[in-house]
C-alpha cells in the first residue's frame, strides 16, 4: 500500500488543517479577546505559526526518513523524546474529541434537534476510520478532491453580502492598545500551530524530499490564512464585534443573511455541507496524527490501534451531557495545552538538535580521520 | 478513493434529508409574519398569519382560488415567545413553520415594557431570519395580521409591500431585527421602528380594517420613548442617510410651491472635541434632485431662481434635522442618531473611558451644526412652466 504524497498535496492538506473546522469557529473566539483588532491578531498569530512550521520542516529535512516523534527521541534521548510524544498526544486527542463533538454539535444548533448526536458524531468518525484504514495517500486524494470546492464555497460566501458589508464596523483598529492584539494573537496562534505537527509527521512521507517544501508549506499557511481572515473581516464587517461575540458560529449566521435577487436565500444549508467535509477531514487528520504518535511511543503498527482510538475518542465525545462541559473539559488541555508544547519544541529541540548535529559532525570527522590514517 | 468519496455520499444522502427531523411541507403550517403583544392571562401573546397555499390559487385558477382568505390568524399566550408558538399548536394540528416569515408586528404596550424578551427569539431560533422586518402597532400588533387591502391579493404580503414602497417617500424608516437587536444590546446608537396603525373600518358595510404605515417609534435600548412624525421621520433619514423620493417648500421669492424628486442624497457626522474639551458634532449633508412639480411660473432656466430654490431646499433640509434633533435630544433624550458610534469610533478610548458612562446625561446637550449642500440639476421634460395668459 503507498505511503506517500506528493508535495501538492502536502500543500493542500496543510491549508484544509488550517481551514478545517476553525473558519465557523475562530470569528468569534477571536472577537472575544482582540475584538476590532481580531484580523491584526489573526495574521501576527497565524505568521507566528508559519514560523514555527518552518522550524520543524527544518528539523525534518535533519532527518529525512524520520517522523517528529522518531527523531525527538534521537536527539532528546529516548525518554524525553517520548514524554514529549505524549504531550503532543494527550494535546491532539483533546483537541480531535472537541471537534467531534462539534462536528455533530453544529448540526443540532442548525436545527436537526430530533436526531441524537451520536448519528452525526459517529457517521464522522466511521468514515474518517476508514480513510485512514487506506493509509495517507487516500488522506492524500481525499483532501485533494474536496479542496478546491470548499475552498471556493468558502471564499465565495463574504462576496453574496457584500452589499450588507459596513467598512465602519472594522474600526476603529488598535484604539485600546497592544493588549487586545496579543492576546488575540496569542489565540490564533494556537490554533494556527495545530498544522505544524501534521507538518512534522508528514515530511518523512513526501516524495522527493527536497527544500521545495518550504514554498509548499508558505502557500499551504497563506491560503489557508487567507481564508480564516476572508472570513473574521466579513462577519465583523457585516455583524459588528459586539453581535459576533454573542453568536454561536458567526459564519452561519452570514450565511442566513445572503440574500441575493429575492429568490436565493436560506443558503446556509451549503455551509452545512462544507462543514460535514471540513470537520470530516479535521476528524481524520488529527485522528492520523493521534495514531501514528501512539504507535511510536509503543511501538505497534498505526493500523492496529485506529479503530480502538477512534472509539475512545468518540466515547469521550459523547460522555459529557452538554456543550459547554465537552468545552470546559477539553478546551484546556486541547487549545491552551498547545502553546506549552509549541514552546518546548523550540526551547528543546531546537539547540538539542544543534547539539546533536555538533556532536555526529565531532563523531564523523574523528570516524574519517581513522578512516583516512 | 471512490469508495471513500461514494460513502460520503451516502452518508450525506443520511445527513441531508434530516434522519429523525424529516418534515413533509403538507405537514407545515407557512407563517407569513407574526405580532407580539401583552397577553392577558399570560405575559406574551403571539399572533400568528398562516397562509393557506389553496385559497391562493394554482395553475389553472385565476380567479385567485376559492375567494376564501388566504390567510388564517390565530394567536396564544405564553411566559415566553417560544412557549406562546407551542401553545398555538393546541389549536393548529400543523407544525409552525418560520422559514419564510417576513415580518413582525410588535404592539405599543409591549413595546413600551421592552421587547428583548419576545425579539431573542428571533435570532436564537434556527429558523427565524435577522432579515426579518419589524413594525411598531398603535394598540395591538395582532389586530394588523388581521388588515386588508385591496390591491394585495395576500394579506401575507402587505408588511413587505410597505417595506419596498417606503423608503421611496422617506416618511418612516425600516428596520430589520439583527439591526434593532445590535442597537438595542449596543451602547452607541438607540433603534428606531416604523408605525404601523390600523385603519378601523365599518364592517357592518362589510368593509375591512385596513393598515397605513407612517412615522417613527423611537426606543431607548429596547422600550419605546415616543414617536417621531413623518416630518421628524424624514429628518432622521437624512441624518443617516437613507433619505429618498421627494421634498416640497415654499420658494422665497416667488413664494409658489415647489417639489423637488431627490436623485442622490449623502450625508456624514463629524465628532469634535475642542481644546476645552468641549463635544459637538458636525452634520454635512449633500443632495441632488430634479425639479418634479411647482404651482407657480418662474423661469427655472434663470440661474438666480434656481440658486434661491437651492437655497430655500437646503434650508428647508436644515429645518426639518432641526426639528428632529429638538425632538430626539430634549424631549425624547435618545441617541436614534448614533452620535455615540461616531465619537466612538473617532475617540474609542475616550468614549470607553469617560463619554460611555455619561452619555445619557451628555446626548441632549451636545450643539449640533448642521451643513447642508443641495443641487437642483434638472427641470425634467419642460424649462418653464406653462404660464396661463402668456404669450
Amino acid at each position: 500500500m503507498q505511503e506517500k504524497i506528493s508535495k501538492g498535496q502536502f500543500s493542500k492538506l496543510v491549508t484544509l488543517i488550517i481551514i478545517s473546522t476553525v473558519f465557523l469557529t475562530l470569528p468569534r473566539r477571536l472577537a472575544l479577546v482582540a475584538q476590532w483588532d481580531s484580523p491584526i491578531s489573526l495574521v501576527l498569530g497565524y505568521g507566528a505559526a508559519w514560523f514555527l512550521g518552518v522550524i520543524v520542516i527544518w528539523l525534518s529535512l535533519k532527518h529525512p526518513n524520520d517522523t517528529f516523534i522518531e527523531y525527538s527521541k534521537k536527539i532528546l534521548g529516548p525518554y524525553l523524546g517520548s514524554l514529549f510524544g505524549i504531550m503532543v498526544f494527550l494535546v491532539i486527542m483533546n483537541l480531535n474529541i472537541l471537534t467531534i463533538r462539534l462536528a455533530g454539535a453544529t448540526y443540532i444548533a442548525a436545527g436537526y434537534t430530533q436526531t441524537p448526536i451520536i448519528v452525526f458524531a459517529g457517521a464522522t468518525v466511521l468514515l474518517s476510520v476508514w480513510i485512514l484504514k487506506e493509509g495517507i495517500e487516500v488522506l492524500a486524494r481525499v483532501a485533494e478532491f474536496f479542496y478546491f470546492p470548499l475552498i471556493l464555497s468558502i471564499a465565495i460566501l463574504p462576496l453574496t453580502v457584500i452589499d450588507k458589508l459596513s467598512l465602519d464596523n472594522l474600526f476603529p483598529l488598535l484604539a485600546f492598545g497592544l493588549e487586545p492584539v496579543l492576546s488575540g494573537a496569542m489565540l490564533a496562534f494556537s490554533i494556527g500551530i495545530e498544522h505544524v505537527f501534521l507538518v512534522g509527521l508528514l515530511i518523512s512521507k513526501i516524495q522527493n524530499l527536497d527544500k521545495k517544501v518550504y514554498h509548499q508549506h508558505l502557500y499551504g499557511v497563506v491560503i489557508g490564512a487567507f481564508i480564516i481572515l476572508l472570513m473574521v473581516a466579513s462577519t465583523i464587517g457585516v455583524f459588528g464585534v459586539a453581535d459576533i461575540q454573542r453568536f454561536y458560529l458567526p459564519p452561519y449566521q452570514l450565511a442566513k443573511v445572503v440574500e441575493i435577487g429575492a429568490f436565493i436565500n436560506g443558503i446556509e444549508i451549503i455551509l452545512l455541507g462544507i462543514w460535514t467535509i471540513a470537520s470530516l477531514l479535521e476528524v481524520t487528520i488529527f485522528l492520523y496524527i493521534s495514531v501514528h504518535i501512539l504507535s511510536q511511543l509503543i511501538y505497534v503498527s498505526y493500523r492496529d490501534i485506529i479503530v480502538p482510538l477512534a472509539y475512545l475518542f468518540l466515547s469521550m465525545a459523547m460522555a459529557p451531557m452538554d456543550n459547554h462541559q465537552v468545552e470546559s473539559e477539553f478546551t484546556i488541555v486541547g487549545q491552551f495545552g498547545i502553546l506549552p508544547v509549541a514552546l518546548l519544541l523550540v526551547a528543546f529541540l531546537v539547540p538539542a538538535q544543534l547539539f546533536y548535529q555538533w556532536k555526529t559532525k565531532q563523531k564523523l570527522g574523528g570516524d574519517s580521520n581513522k578512516e583516512a590514517k | 478513493m471512490f469508495g471513500v468519496v461514494l460513502a460520503l455520499l451516502m452518508i450525506a444522502s443520511i445527513i441531508m434529508v434530516s434522519c429523525w427531523d424529516i418534515e413533509e411541507i403538507e405537514d407545515l403550517a407557512l407563517i407569513s409574519n407574526i405580532a407580539f403583544d401583552v397577553g392577558e392571562f399570560k405575559e406574551y401573546k403571539m399572533t400568528v398569519q398562516i397562509l393557506l397555499p389553496e385559497a391562493l390559487g394554482g395553475a389553472g385558477k385565476s380567479d385567485g382560488g376559492s375567494g376564501e382568505s388566504p390567510v388564517f390568524v390565530i394567536n396564544a399566550e405564553g411566559q415566553t415567545a417560544f412557549e406562546a408558538n407551542r401553545k398555538l399548536r393546541e389549536y393548529l394540528p400543523k407544525r409552525p413553520f418560520y422559514g419564510n416569515t417576513m415580518s413582525a408586528i410588535i404592539g405599543e404596550d409591549l413595546a413600551r415594557q421592552g421587547v428583548m424578551p419576545v425579539l431573542n427569539i428571533l435570532e436564537t431560533d434556527h429558523e427565524f431570519r435577522r432579515s426579518t422586518q419589524l413594525f411598531l402597532a398603535t394598540g395591538q400588533g395582532g389586530k394588523v395580521l388581521e388588515a386588508k387591502i385591496r390591491v394585495m391579493a395576500n394579506p401575507g404580503d402587505i408588511p413587505m409591500g410597505f417595506v419596498q414602497t417606503l423608503p421611496g417617500i422617506s416618511t418612516t424608516v425600516t428596520q430589520n431585527a439583527g439591526d434593532f437587536i445590535s442597537q438595542a444590546v449596543g451602547n452607541t446608537m438607540e433603534p428606531v421602528m416604523p408605525v404601523i396603525r390600523v385603519i378601523e373600518a365599518d364592517p357592518e358595510i362589510g368593509e375591512n380594517p385596513e393598515v397605513r404605515v407612517a412615522g417613527t417609534a423611537a426606543f431607548k435600548k429596547d422600550k419605546l420613548v415616543g414617536f417621531l412624525d413623518e416630518k421628524e421621520s424624514g429628518g432622521l433619514l437624512w441624518v443617516l442617510g437613507r433619505v429618498d423620493g421627494v421634498i416640497s417648500f415654499q420658494a422665497a421669492k416667488t413664494n409658489e410651491s415647489v417639489t423637488i424628486e431627490l436623485t442622490r442624497s449623502s450625508s456624514s457626522i463629524e465628532a469634535l472635541i475642542d481644546e476645552s474639551g468641549n463635544l459637538s458634532v458636525n452634520i454635512n449633508i449633500r443632495t441632488e434632485g430634479n425639479l418634479a412639480d411647482q404651482t407657480g411660473f418662474a423661469d427655472l432656466a434663470d440661474p438666480k431662481i434656481r440658486r434661491s430654490i437651492e437655497r430655500r431646499l437646503a434650508e428647508t433640509i436644515r429645518q426639518e434635522i432641526k426639528s428632529t434633533l429638538n425632538k430626539a435630544q430634549k424631549e425624547l433624550k435618545t441617541d436614534v442618531f448614533g452620535f455615540g458610534e461616531v465619537f466612538f469610533r473617532t475617540y474609542p478610548r475616550l468614549w470607553s473611558d469617560t463619554l460611555e458612562p455619561q452619555w445619557d446625561d451628555i446626548y441632549p446637550y451636545i450643539p449640533v451644526n448642521i451643513y447642508v449642500e443641495a443641487h437642483v440639476r434638472r427641470t425634467n421634460l419642460t424649462i418653464e412652466a406653462p404660464v396661463v395668459g402668456g404669450n
